[in-house]
């Protein structure tokens, strides 16, 4: 199940998006073959895999036969299905939504035509963009499934980008991340997945989960991918950065997730420590790190808040259609319009707290590094399993306190699935992050595997 | 405004809800007012680096 094989698309010496571009320019490939490339995976793998929601071929090709124009030209790619794109089904996984069709683009989708990319389609997600970690079976479509276990969770809630990625369907994805939503699935396919400060990239559009702490945020094969699709829709100039090397680079690390949480799974601690060897070989300055307050509390905190303007955001749907939705919907819309309001203050009284005193760390460190998820993918609709997996992480912290976070696949356990740590860096400061997964992945075997 | 068969689901997540905010830190000054961070972007004293 867990077998990896190299994908033709890596034979051909095409396997990122740097890949990609480098072949366009040098005219070694088309757009339109390139385009082929990631339909003959969608028609060989999504039928098992359901990470394509809604396929857009014609438009596509259309797209791809253009001429080649902008920082991103020819580069096919897909969007999760909370994003509206103009003419297509924009459902968000809901029954709430079935037949809705989009009336306009979301800022972030015109943004990335203007860049030249071809949007093959919508992406899975959980219904609404949200849920509980638990999976139901009760949605319109059926879940998304890891590419490289089949029987395991993709992460979500954008359950499809990550899966389009690995697997050759897209180049790069976006997905949307409120406490881990992009970060996650990076993690549980061996992608590359960032959320930028606050305010880099645009939410119109984009069907809301709260109010205070959704992002979108890009999914990638490599860090120097995102890194190319950040610079051609944010102006930022972050493979360049990114290209820095760590030397010098004040890394904190933290190690023990804190009272609240587990002891994380032993192969995901080893790699770890191998993998700050290798920064630290690389000339990483490499420290003990704390958070102010326990990563566990933050996930309390983010919770309160989530659910309560999740709840704030949909009553109108929970009030006159609550047996329409799926479950994991309803109990998340059902938490939220339970939230005290003296609850949903103290939450927020901590996030201030938390944000205003983490800027004390940025002192003494450039990132910090931990862990992601505490645990391996695990089997889809598991419970306990998959609800440890997308509570029990070190992603909310980041979420909080509106910090710029970046998951990086760092090898592979025993039976063949994608480890993988987070990094987190002061607001604004992307370019630290790019430099750590950057030289890391220059220096390390792990994007040489793809899920068979 | 939730139906009343999903009433007792409803109090049990609420249940968890408390929780949580039980475990929050209360002994704020009185002065710490609530804050959004994405809605305050200047309050964090980051500064963009793009290289």
């Amino acid at each position: 199940m867990s077998a990896i094989l190299h994908t033709h698309c890596m034979q051909s010496g095409i396997a990122s998006l740097a890949d990609a571009l480098a072949a366009l320019e040098a005219g070694r490939i088309t757009p339109d073959a390139l385009l082929e490339r990631c339909l003959d995976a969608i028609g060989r793998r999504n039928g098992a895999l359901h990470a394509v929601l809604h396929l857009d071929e014609a438009a596509a090709r259309q797209a791809s036969a253009a001429p080649r124009r902008g920082a991103l030209g020819g580069i096919p790619w897909g969007i999760k299905d909370t994003f509206d794109v103009a003419g297509l089904p924009a459902t968000a996984n809901s029954r709430l939504r079935a037949g809705r069709i989009a009336p306009a683009d979301a800022a972030l989708v015109s943004r990335l035509r203007e860049a030249g990319a071809v949007l093959i389609g919508k992406l899975a997600t959980w219904e609404y963009g949200t849920g509980t970690g638990a999976e139901h079976f009760d949605l319109p479509a059926p879940p998304a499934r890891n590419p490289w276990d089949t029987t395991r969770f993709t992460g979500g809630s954008s359950t499809g980008a990550g899966v389009a990625v690995a697997t050759g369907m897209a180049l790069f994805a976006i997905g949307s991340d409120t406490t881990g939503s992009v970060r996650l699935p990076a993690a549980a396919t061996g992608c590359c997945g960032v959320v930028m400060t606050p305010g880099r990239l645009p939410l119109d559009g984009a069907l809301p989960n709260t109010f205070s702490m959704d992002r979108p945020g890009p999914i990638a094969w490599t860090a120097e991918d995102v890194a190319i699709v950040m610079d051609a829709i944010c102006g930022t100039r972050l493979r360049a950065a990114g290209g820095a090397g760590v030397a010098g680079l004040r890394i904190g690390v933290l190690r023990d997730p804190g009272p609240g949480f587990p002891a994380p799974d032993g192969e995901l601690a080893s790699a770890l420590e191998d993998g700050l060897a290798v920064l630290s070989r690389l000339g990483a300055r490499i420290r003990d790190a704390a958070l102010p307050w326990p990563a566990a509390m933050c996930l309390d905190a983010a919770r309160l808040i989530g659910a309560a303007e999740s709840a704030a955001i949909h009553e109108r749907e929970l009030r006159e259609n609550p047996d329409v939705m799926g479950a994991a919907l309803r109990d998340k819309l059902l938490a939220g319009s339970g939230v005290r309001a003296v609850d949903y203050l103290a939450a927020q009284r901590f996030r201030r707290a938390f944000t205003e005193a983490i800027d004390a760390v940025w002192d003494e460190h450039d990132v910090i590094l931990s862990l992601g998820a505490l645990h391996l993918p695990p089997r889809l609709g598991v419970e306990p399993e998959s609800t440890a997996y997308t509570s029990e992480t070190m992603l909310t912290p980041a979420s909080l306190a509106g910090l710029p976070a970046l998951v990086q696949c760092n090898g592979f356990s025993a039976g063949g699935l994608p480890l993988h740590w987070h990094a987190m860096a002061r607001a604004g400061n992307e370019t630290a992050l790019f430099r750590l997964a950057m030289a890391y992945e220059a220096a390390t075997p792990w994007r040489e595997r793809r899920p068979a | 405004m939730i139906p009343d068969h999903h009433a007792a689901r409803a109090a049990e997540l609420a249940r968890a809800m408390a929780a949580a905010g039980a475990r929050l830190p209360r002994d704020w000054p009185k002065e710490l007012r609530p804050a959004d961070p994405a809605a305050e972007p200047t309050r964090n004293k980051g500064e963009f680096r793009d290289g």
